[in-house]
């Protein structure tokens, strides 16, 4: 389902000293409240960043006046097509096989041939196609690239709303991509869509169940673990509780950089807690200390009490980054069953999967 | 009193088993950067109070993120007198977990501003590494003790030193919850041990401040202290104090039950008697005081309860033994001496002005960089001066060139620096300070500067006048003991008062209220003007407009609190909009 959803409110969450620009938006749209529950994500169709388009247009050469062909299949305007039909944000490994056999190009070799994959997964997570472009530079011309990019897909976002608590309104937590991977600031499309979207600006946004990741019966104690922006359906997953009433504990691990600058949504954690909403917070800021605290660290340290809340049939749920943190909190997790039974690690992974056959053991990592 | 209510805070300091209350479990609460509430309370007794930037509060709001919540850390340096080493120490902490800059008090302590949470106990403990502390540097307890900086005949010095460090150390709070929480030493099993023979449970009504003056120079403000020594030489030595009670200058805009008060002199007693004089002022204000109204605490306001000579009645009877009568003194002397000062063995002293007390890097003037490499050169004492400066003392001769070059190089030689500029005083107040209603240690450069205009145009500029802003009426850099006074009503708006001895020993007048600041200029324009024509020989501002009759001479709280009465009632019947807003009274 589709709605024309009109941006109410662009704030920005982190403090004027933080090194991340964090936003939280609230969409308002007409009905439909019963069709979705938290957990649920909306997505949206982006464009590409204006400054990223010129970017490419310097380095292919182009106007950008020249009517060319892109995924769309129809003859528009280079800068309309790198605008809104191609990924530009984003390179897959598809792309560097074509580039690899226009070119033999030994760098590129390297990186497909590695077993290991995790040099190729950070090649793809810190280039965008501006990099390749500039390394292989003469390689192609313009319609050549847009043979071999992307159509422009949608994104995702998690809600960090309730229909209940909050009706009428659809909110969104947007951590605005803006890295330096030493080659210029390099834009997220999505992200900065969103961040620079104007209040009073529709856009339209499809509901996109997740039915995975809803939460469980009133009664179940809930374990929430969304360090980053992975904290937002949990939002929606306490004001929810907050508002029906429900009677289940709940404990929350965040974990972002700093307590003063990045604690997202920290007022209203801290009156969730003084009225019950929250039974629980652990923190772990990663830049506060000597050392690194990340949740799973918070995790191993209240071991005891974490798997006392499974034995008492708590449902863990966990939001945010796959590449690591989910590995790191399911690592941690199986510790603390360890520990908590006394038994092996086998025996660990065991009761860990028949969390997951009960489905108290729900993921939603991207 | 004891029919009335007891003052919230006197629940919280019983309940705080000696002070301790629930300060260790705030300290590891990460979802907030704040203490509990009660333990704001007591934290003050360990030296911190808790402040927030107020410049980000509206939009940390917006980002729902709670108040910019810091700390202040005030370090009691006695009488000022700090070394090299200390003044090393402190200049760290200033930059690894403070905002980059060291505070002078007006109390001749040192205070750190903008430190979060989790940095508070590494601070402190660097503090006591360095053998000084914050125990007692706010709170209702004694405070830092305050001692003329470099006290004439020099021969005097170390006995002045030795009764400053002696009330010092007695009057510090026994508790071990201080070294407990911040020193990581264990806790006592019984918190009985703590027994505090001074203070006793709840500690005094209030805060409790001492000082000690040597004439000709009151650069202490004996008369603001709640109980003042002033030191009687006879033949080259110290021949004992004269003990003034009461004084005390914090009061409330439109409360006319609070005013700053003048401390009277009560007798004399003799160096070794100093420290049993002290605790039984301190035991008759801790027994007598009011402690169900904060507002009315101070001993000041015991003293106006009971009558000033009941009182030393009561301070005689716990002494076991009557004060002499109090010997002539005379204070020529305010402020602090300006650039170098020569003593006879080829020993030098240079008096390092800091605006407002604050020692920071700016370009040009680079007084934190400064002042840590003279403190490596290790060749000098470092001295807090009650105005904020910082006194480089006892450099000897063959060392002097060196500073020389370094204050030079640093910015900080100059010793032109205008007389009303030397003497001015601001408290901190925004963006730190929680009580702050109006600007005033950003704002007092500026305001001076305009104050310098307004001299220059009427031949005034060498005429020293103390001028000093505080950002709310409490007091805390002594503005009632100022010739001309600004205190904060609100954003850009001042209470005016006029009219204070130059010496310290006469409190000034309410003048004028809620006043812009081109309304105060205006004001004082034809002030200024009629001063430059019609003072008489040396007289200064102060002595001046009461001669003239432009403020009443204030001889004690009540008449204050009654000059502000008078002024209140008049404004309220000015008619809107009818000419300027300065109410000038008639001597009433």
């Amino acid at each position: 389902m589709t709605v024309l959803a009109e941006l109410a409110l662009n704030q920005r969450l982190t403090g004027r000293h933080s090194s991340k620009d964090v936003r939280h938006l609230e969409f308002l749209f007409d009905g439909y409240a019963q069709l979705w529950q938290p957990g649920d994500g909306v997505s949206f169709q982006p464009q590409n960043p204006p400054q990223v388009v010129s970017a490419m247009l310097d380095a292919l050469g182009a106007s950008g006046e020249e009517s060319l062909i892109g995924p769309s299949g129809a003859l528009r305007p280079l800068r309309e097509i790198l605008l809104c039909e191609v990924e530009l944000t984003q390179i897959h490994r598809p792309l560097l096989v074509a580039l690899h056999e226009l070119n033999h190009d030994s760098r590129l070799i390297s990186l497909l041939e590695d077993q290991s994959g995790q040099a190729l997964a950070h090649f793809l997570a810190s280039h965008q196609v501006l990099d390749l472009v500039h390394q292989h530079r003469g390689l192609l011309d313009a319609q050549g690239w847009l043979a071999r990019l992307r159509p422009l897909g949608r994104r995702t976002y998690s809600l960090a709303s309730s229909p209940l608590a909050h009706p009428g309104e659809l909110h969104l937590l947007v951590a605005r991509v803006e890295e330096d991977h030493g080659r210029g600031t390099r834009l997220g499309a999505a992200s900065n869509r969103l961040a620079t979207l104007a209040e009073g600006s529709t856009l339209e946004l499809r509901l996109e169940r997740n039915a995975n990741f809803h939460l469980p019966a009133d009664d179940v104690p809930l374990i929430m673990i969304g360090p980053g922006t992975g904290v937002a359906p949990f939002r929606g997953y306490v004001a929810e509780r907050m508002a029906r009433g429900a009677t289940g504990r709940s404990w929350l691990f965040l974990g972002e950089r700093t307590q003063r600058e990045d604690f997202l949504y920290q007022v209203e954690w801290q009156k969730a807690l003084a009225q019950g909403g929250l039974s629980r917070l652990s923190l772990a800021f990663s830049r506060d200390g000597a050392s690194k605290r990340y949740v799973q660290h918070r995790i191993l340290e209240q071991a005891g009490d974490f798997y006392a809340w499974l034995e008492e049939g708590a449902a863990i749920h966990v939001c945010g980054d796959a590449s690591r943190m989910a590995k790191d909190v399911h690592a941690a997790i199986l510790e603390a069953i360890r520990l908590g039974t006394g038994k092996d690690e086998d025996h660990a992974r065991e009761y860990l999967q028949n969390l997951q056959r009960e489905g108290r053991y729900r993921r939603d990592v991207y | 009193m004891n029919d009335k209510t007891l003052s919230p805070v006197e629940g919280i300091k019983s309940r705080s088993r000696h002070l301790r209350g629930t300060i260790l479990e705030s300290l590891t609460d990460e979802i907030t950067g704040a203490m509990r509430e009660d333990d704001t309370q007591l934290i003050k007794f360990h030296g911190l109070y808790q402040q927030d930037d107020r410049d980000l509060r509206a939009e940390r709001r917006q980002q729902r993120l709670e108040p910019a919540w810091q700390f202040m850390i005030r370090a009691r340096v006695p009488a000022g007198r700090c070394t090299a080493a200390q003044w090393l120490a402190m200049d760290a902490i200033a930059r690894e977990h403070a905002n980059g800059t060291l505070r002078l008090t007006t109390r001749q302590a040192f205070q750190f501003h903008g430190i979060v949470k989790r940095d508070l106990k590494a601070s402190i403990a660097a503090i006591n590494a360095a053998l000084l502390d914050t125990l007692a540097a706010c709170g209702d307890v004694n405070r830092n003790v305050m001692g003329t900086t470099l006290a004439n005949p020099a021969a005097i010095r170390p006995a002045i030193d030795a009764v400053c460090g002696s009330l010092s150390d007695h009057l510090t709070p026994r508790t071990r919850a201080y070294r407990e929480i911040w020193l990581d030493e264990e806790p006592v099993v019984n918190t009985a041990e703590d027994l505090d023979p001074i203070y006793g449970e709840t500690y005094l009504p209030r805060k409790f401040k001492i000082g000690v003056a040597v004439p000709p120079d009151n650069d202490i403000d004996v008369f603001s202290q709640d109980l003042g020594y002033i030191a009687i030489v006879e033949d080259g030595r110290l021949a004992g104090f004269n003990v003034t009670v009461g004084g005390g200058l914090g009061m409330s805009h439109g409360e006319f039950s609070t005013f700053p008060r003048a401390g009277d002199a009560i007798g004399f007693c003799t160096p070794e008697q100093a420290l049993e004089v002290a605790v039984a002022v301190i035991t008759a204000q801790r027994d007598h005081g009011d402690r169900s109204n904060r507002k009315h605490a101070r001993l000041k306001y015991t003293i106006e309860t009971l009558g000033l000579a009941a009182f030393k009645a009561e301070v005689e009877a716990r002494l076991g033994w009557q004060l002499s009568p109090a010997r002539p003194w005379q204070f020529t002397h305010n402020g602090d001496r300006r650039g170098w000062q020569e003593e006879p063995e080829g020993v030098s002293h240079f008096t390092v002005f800091l605006a407002s007390g604050r020692v920071q890097d700016r370009p040009g003037r680079t007084a934190l960089a400064g002042l840590r490499a003279i403190a490596e050169a290790d060749v000098c004492e470092f001295h807090l001066t009650p105005n904020q400066n910082v006194v480089l003392a006892n450099i000897p001769r063959e060392a002097r060139a060196k500073v020389e070059s370094l204050l030079a190089l640093h910015g900080l030689a100059e010793t032109s620096i205008s007389p009303v500029r030397s003497l001015a005083l601001a408290c901190v107040g925004l963006p730190t300070c929680g009580l702050a209603m109006a600007e005033s240690e950003r704002y007092l450069e500026d305001f001076v500067s305009q104050i310098e205009v307004l001299q220059a145009r009427h031949g005034l500029v060498e005429t020293p006048v103390t001028l000093r802003i505080t950002g709310c009426p409490n007091g805390c850099a002594r503005p009632y003991l100022a010739e001309i006074a600004l205190v904060g009503k609100a954003p850009g708006r001042y209470s005016v008062y006029l009219g204070a001895a130059f010496d310290g020993s006469r409190l000034n007048a309410p003048w004028a209220e809620s006043l812009s600041e081109p309304e105060i200029l205006d004001a004082l324009e034809p002030l200024f003007a009629t001063y430059a024509r019609e003072r008489l020989c040396a007289e200064p501002f102060g002595d001046f407009v009461v001669r003239t009759g432009v403020v009443p001479a204030i001889t004690s709280g009540p008449a204050f609190a009654d000059t502000a009465r008078a002024l209140a009632a008049a404004r309220a019947t000015r008619p809107i909009g009818d000419g300027p807003a300065a109410v000038i009274l008639e001597e009433t």
